[in-house]
């Protein structure tokens, strides 16, 4: 017996050997190879291309299946992440800084000679830089402006929306899109719109933010801020124009490509009139415009107060510091700075490219690939107007958003008003705020020193 | 006969050193994958690691205080013990499967493979399945339900609900009345108790049935005891020891779920009424990188587990259960 598990134990080692020495390698052709961790847009093949025949001595592997801050995190202290990586979001951002994931990427845009904050769209600088250091290079900008279809406004008898209409403008025309059939049942929507994301992209809009300039209160609770959720709970319950939570089940809730899209899957199969969605939508609706015969058009989102608006911000690419390959990695993000790449992206209307000029060309309007169409202009002015609310160092924004979260959902379900829910919003966050000041010395020091420069400041008289 | 002694001795030795080595890969395995992450794990509860920040400090029973003092935490356990409302509707479900398969009809063997298949699909299928048969407007059961009768307006809204048959408040551990109602815990038991009633644990009955001893069975039925009367005194107490087990490991299960529902089809909502212990962890550890605090919430949900699994023990008459 002894003898036959020392034979099948040889056996099996053999076999173990010889599959490892037989796995078949990809030829490289003494090229080195780095792995983009990103989603599976189609669109990502192309800008490879162009990557790989500007840098022949690099070849770019997509990896899809391993983005996302955990995994990422995760497996580049293993010291087996991607080279180079996508994100989207200020959560993520500090992340990724914070743990040290993140190469610094200064240094070698100043020898490469470029001026990153006059280049790049200011939207995107809160989630690329840190302390005046450049962490990620925009793979493109993104930001809603709202997207509508002219033949249902024409078949309505329904004027098109212009620049620079007001939330009020919004809601009348919405209200004269929406159908509804004998059991009032709602057969068409005049808009499309979520409550949690109207409340995060108006709320600039409205005169409110998430947190004071110091970072050391959560202004949830602010007087603008309520109007704003009440403003996204009323499209919903009280004038009826966009679909309630049981309408829109199916919604996913992460962004990008494939996910977040639950507003445009709805709007592809022409339930609501009009919807406020991403320059990058097109990658789909190009498919409906050209099938289908879709009339498609585009506006700036409707105002409240100020024209400005929280609706967008960069799914902005970083090098690992981890990474062996460094050097093309770095090259890589370097690529995404350059014009070959951004005029790339703005054909294939990949949102906007992160590098402002190239949205100011005769080529970004008139896209070689729409002939004819006029929905690119609304893009770039309503990024124009784009801003990024204020956050804080002293709690992640993962856990802030779980607290919020919590209250917008009960908003969003018809249980709670928005002034009561956003009320136990900022007590929640308070209270972990607080709890995570007090885990860490250094947070509290530095909430302190904010604290002692806040009672000292003179008081303004008027 | 030293000699001989001697000679056993050192063919026992070699005999040990072949089985420690046969041993090894599975023991490797083992340590590196399983033993050393949870002794990790306890030492980490015992720090402030993070993912986010390279240095560490030792916080005592900090992590422990600071979970007690959590609301939270303590939300989120109820929303895990809720789950436990299928746990007797699972199991009388899966042994009436289960004395249904064990009578001898013809083609049982393909009704017991029919009635293991939620066993085998793949849960994220299953629950994407499931999301759909839920959606309020579009979805199998509510459609049903509207077409026997049911007014719109009282049809359950599943997923999207706060709403559960406790009336459990979603902000604070209180009851609500205005909460009471269908929603998504429910929906989520509902799921289970399908996936319960088809799976391991009738399975498990079925043996069990094989080997209640007929002769007993027999003398009942000779001496005139009705159907009911034979499984009420004689089949269930020969099923006692197979129930305990069930139950045991079904809790212990139950506490530990909760992860794969969450991520698949609600994100922990709404409201976070589907957060259980297990996705708290996650989110802790790998979506906010307090490693510390995630690892502190591991070893406080053992020794729930632990506690619990004592007390049926003691209290569940295993003893008389076993002989």
């Amino acid at each position: 017996m002894k003898t036959l598990f020392l034979a099948v134990l040889t056996v099996l080692v053999g076999f173990t050997a010889f599959m490892m020495a037989t796995v078949p390698h990809e030829d490289l052709n003494g090229k080195t190879q780095i792995f983009w961790s990103t989603d599976l847009n189609p669109a990502r093949e192309e800008q490879i291309g162009r990557f790989e025949e500007l840098n022949p001595g690099i070849k770019v592997g997509l990896d899809p299946n391993n983005g996302g801050r955990e995994k990422v995190i995760v497996q580049s202290q293993a010291g087996v992440g991607p080279d180079v990586f996508d994100y989207w979001g200020e959560a993520n951002f500090d992340a990724f800084v914070k743990s040290g994931t993140a190469l610094d990427l200064t240094p070698e845009l100043k020898k490469r000679g470029y001026d990153y904050e006059k280049m790049v769209w200011p939207l995107a600088h809160p989630w690329t830089i840190r302390d005046g250091k450049v962490y990620a290079i925009p793979a493109n900008v993104g930001t809603d402006a709202v997207w509508y279809y002219r033949d249902l406004f024409e078949k309505a008898g329904v004027p098109l929306p212009k620049d620079g209409w007001t939330l009020q403008d919004f809601v009348e025309t919405a209200q004269k899109l929406t159908i509804r059939d004998a059991n009032g049942r709602a057969t068409q929507y005049g808009a499309l719109v979520e409550v949690d994301r109207f409340y995060g992209e108006w709320m600039a809009s409205f005169g409110g933010d998430l947190w004071s300039e110091d970072g050391t209160e959560c202004l949830v609770d602010s007087p603008e801020s309520i109007a704003c959720l009440q403003f996204g709970y009323d499209l919903l319950y009280k004038y009826r124009v966009s679909p309630t939570p049981a309408d829109e089940s199916s919604i996913a809730a992460a962004g990008g490509w494939g996910g977040g899209a639950g507003s445009m899957a709805y709007f592809r199969r022409k339930v609501g009139a009009m919807a406020p969605g991403g320059r990058w939508w097109l990658a789909q609706l190009r498919d409906d415009i050209k099938l289908r015969g879709y009339q498609l058009g585009s506006v700036t989102p409707p105002i409240a107060k100020y024209p400005k608006f929280s609706n967008g911000g960069t799914r902005a690419v970083m090098v690992n510091s981890f990474s062996k390959r460094r050097k093309e990695a770095v090259d890589f993000v370097m690529y995404l700075m350059g014009e070959p790449y951004n005029t790339l992206l703005n054909d294939q209307a990949d949102a906007l490219s992160g590098v402002k000029a190239s949205a100011y060309t005769e080529r970004y309007i008139k896209n070689p690939l729409d002939p004819g169409a006029q929905f690119h202009l609304a893009f770039r002015k309503t990024l124009e107007m784009g801003v990024q609310l204020r956050s804080t160092p002293f709690l992640l924004r993962s856990e802030f958003e779980i607290y919020l979260n919590r209250q917008v959902d009960l908003v969003k379900l018809n249980q709670k008003k928005p002034a009561d829910a956003l009320r136990d919003a900022k007590r929640d966050i308070m209270a972990a705020m607080m709890r995570n000041i007090s885990r860490n010395p250094a947070l509290l020091a530095e909430y302190n020193r904010r604290m002692a420069a806040k009672s000292s400041k003179p008081e303004v008289s008027s | 006969m030293t000699l001989e002694r001697r000679s056993r001795q050192r063919r026992k030795l070699g005999d040990l050193w072949i089985a420690l080595l046969f041993l090894l890969p599975n023991l490797l395995g083992f340590m590196v994958f399983t033993a050393g992450p949870v002794f990790v794990s306890l030492i980490s509860s015992f720090t402030d690691k993070s993912l986010l920040v390279n240095d560490w400090q030792w916080v005592g029973f900090r992590n422990y205080a600071d979970l007690a003092a959590d609301p939270l935490f303590w939300i989120f356990l109820v929303n895990t013990m809720y789950m436990f409302i299928g746990l007797p509707l699972g199991m009388a479900g899966s042994l009436f499967m289960a004395t249904l398969l064990h009578q001898k009809i013809r083609g049982s063997t393909i009704f017991r493979t029919l009635l293991y298949l939620p066993s085998f699909t793949a849960g994220v299928a299953t629950m994407i399945l499931w999301k759909q048969l839920f959606n309020p407007d579009y979805g199998l059961i509510n459609s049903t339900l509207a077409a026997i009768g049911v007014p719109k307006e009282q049809l359950p809204q599943w997923l999207n609900s706060t709403k559960n048959l406790l009336a459990l408040d979603p902000e604070k551990l209180a009851l609500n009345p205005s909460q009471w109602g269908i929603g998504a815990r429910d929906a989520l038991v509902l799921m289970g108790v399908w996936g319960a009633i088809g799976g391991g644990n009738m399975l498990l009955y079925l043996a069990a049935l094989s080997n209640v001893p007929e002769e007993l069975t027999e003398a009942a039925q000779l001496d005139g005891a009705s159907g009911w009367k034979v499984f009420r005194n004689i089949t269930w107490p020969q099923l006692a020891p197979t129930t305990f087990f069930i139950l045991i490991m079904s809790i212990i299960g139950g506490f530990q779920g909760g992860f794969d529902q969450a991520k698949v089809m609600t994100n922990g909502g709404p409201a976070n009424t589907t957060t259980t212990l297990a996705f708290h962890i996650y989110q802790k550890g790998f979506e906010q990188f307090q490693v510390g605090y995630a690892s502190a919430v591991s070893w406080a949900l053992f020794a729930i587990v632990f506690a619990v699994t004592i007390l049926n023990w003691k209290f569940g008459n295993r003893e008389d259960l076993i002989s």
